[in-house]
């Protein structure tokens, strides 16, 4: 049966509308394929966050239904929800770590929903849980930094403690949702790599959304195109040209939709 | 524009006068009484030199209920703090339910409406006299005021990082404990210092109804005219309230 060709994501008629009305999704069939890393592109308001958060739960879809590894999202309530959210781990443009705690900390909270609700209530992590936490850090080249606040880390730096909290999760898939958006262009490169190396080493599903064309073609195995809410493009990263991508932003490419407008003499 | 500014300054006086009126009102309820307060001159020297030389004798006296004051507010705080917490959670819209937050939001509003002496004059008459009842009503005194405070802190929580935790499979405990408490502790642990210094200064007057502290030797010496007492409580009670002043700002520095 556990065939390597299959899908560890699959979007079913996936539909998302908010209760303001607002349409997020509209009517989605898309299958990612397990160990797949794949760049999501489009305006924003195209429905590129909305995507991501359906995926875990964190938006409710409103119609068809979205299958992580098997399980329905739309159908998972409860304890059930969060085993699947505990599979999947988010990367956030904003990094959302809680700057007050440690870095080790901050990646210690992606083991909280393994460890008994006392432990992680009191913070005596098992030993077990620590080891991973550190691994995670090493992976992102942190591990000196673990009793450093988190406040106190560049950007850079804070983004990657949101990769090592995703990585603790031990997750069958990660969502990064504009990882580098906030970051410079050097720096944006390093996390890219990081994400690359991640999913290639470990071979953890990822799915990347970008601003950027440029990063996704260099760093998306896979390209997906959303406008409206509705897939328009699915292709190969290396084989993308200007043209599709003037088709998924229904406009001719700018020097704003690049990160290195590349300069000729 | 020029007619909505001429309606602005139209607010404006109207703002201005009803505020000057109602403050005045005030004063004439207070029966200001300019005349009284000129002929009050012998009563205040008379008080003042009464107060000298100072009857140091009652020091050992002074120092204890000043103590067992500090201690009243420190316990009561801690207990009102114990309370506080869960409380404040249930009230925190961002945690909890708006069907259970808005009542415990409302039981919080009533008990802070209730005066501290009245909820300590029933204390001492359901537990009787002694520095009990005083720390029960100090403990029930803040607790409407710390939780409250509590809960709107819970509700600054920068609802991206809550949802970061939620996203990583957490349950409500845990995320409560990872996305909402490290944000808001600096600010509850300094508020929660700055209210155990009011608390002192509340108990002062717990020893009028008999719930133990300075506020009995407060009354016993002022209504037997011994002022050269009198004085020392005055003393010891703002060496210690400066000193509290400077401990909590130094507490609430390094909190921060």
């Amino acid at each position: 049966m556990a065939t390597p060709r299959q899908p560890a994501i699959r979007c079913v008629e996936t539909s998302v509308v908010y209760p303001n009305g607002v349409r997020g999704l509209d009517r989605l069939d898309l299958e990612i394929m397990r160990g797949q890393m794949v760049a999501v592109v489009g305006l924003s308001g195209a429905g590129k966050s909305t995507l991501l958060r359906a995926i875990n739960g964190l938006v409710k879809v409103t119609g068809g239904d979205v299958v992580v590894e098997g399980q329905s999202v739309r159908r998972a309530e409860g304890r059930a929800l969060r085993q699947l959210r505990a599979h999947v781990g988010m990367i956030f443009q904003d990094y959302r770590l809680v700057k007050r705690l440690t870095v080790l900390q901050n990646v210690l909270v992606g083991r909280v929903a393994s460890v008994p609700t006392w432990r992680a209530l009191i913070g005596a992590w098992p030993a077990a849980d620590v080891d991973l936490a550190f691994d995670a850090l090493e992976r992102v080249g942190l591990a000196d930094r673990a009793y450093v606040k988190a406040s106190q880390l560049s950007g850079g730096q804070q983004q990657r403690v949101g990769i090592a909290r995703a990585l603790a999760q031990q997750p069958s898939v990660i969502l990064a949702d504009e990882p580098v958006a906030s970051l410079d262009p050097v720096t944006s490169h390093q996390v890219m790599e990081d994400l690359r190396r991640i999913n290639q080493e470990l071979g953890i599903t990822t799915l990347v959304n970008l601003h950027f064309l440029d990063l996704a073609k260099a760093y998306g195995g896979r390209i997906i195109g959303l406008r409206q809410g509705r897939l328009v493009f699915d292709g190969d990263g290396h084989s993308v040209t200007e043209r599709d991508f003037n088709h998924i932003y229904g406009r001719a490419m700018t020097a704003d939709d690049v990160l290195e407008a590349r300069v000729t003499l | 524009m020029r007619r909505e500014r001429a309606r602005r300054l139209r607010y404006k006086v109207c703002g201005w006068l009803t505020g000057s009126a109602l403050v005045g009102w005030a004063f004439w309820w207070s029966q200001v009484d300019l005349a009284a307060l000129v002929r009050s001159g012998p009563r205040w020297r008379d008080f003042f030199t009464r107060m000298v030389p100072p009857d140091w004798s009652v020091t050992g006296v002074v120092l204890r209920s000043t103590v067992e004051t500090l201690m009243i507010a420190l316990a009561g705080t801690a207990l009102a703090v114990v309370l506080a917490l869960p409380l404040g959670f249930l009230a925190a819209s961002n945690v909890t339910p708006a069907w259970i937050a808005q009542p415990v939001k409302w039981l919080l509003g009533f008990i802070r409406s209730i005066p501290l002496i009245l909820v300590a004059f029933v204390c001492v008459m359901a537990v009787g006299l002694g520095p009990f009842p005083g720390m029960l009503a100090i403990a029930f005194h803040s607790l409407g005021m710390l939780g409250k405070f509590y809960a709107e802190e819970f509700e600054t929580a920068d609802p991206g990082i809550v949802a970061a935790i939620e996203g990583t499979g957490a349950s409500w405990a845990q995320t409560v404990r990872y996305g909402v408490v490290p944000q808001s502790v600096p600010q509850i642990f300094s508020f929660t210092v700055y209210r155990l210094e009011m608390n002192f200064r509340d108990s002062a007057v717990l020893g009028l109804v008999g719930a133990g502290g300075i506020g009995y030797y407060i009354q016993l010496y002022m209504r037997s005219f011994r002022f050269e007492r009198v004085v020392v409580l005055v003393v010891v009670v703002v060496v210690v309230v400066t000193l509290l002043d400077q401990l909590t700002f130094w507490v609430r520095r390094w909190a921060r």
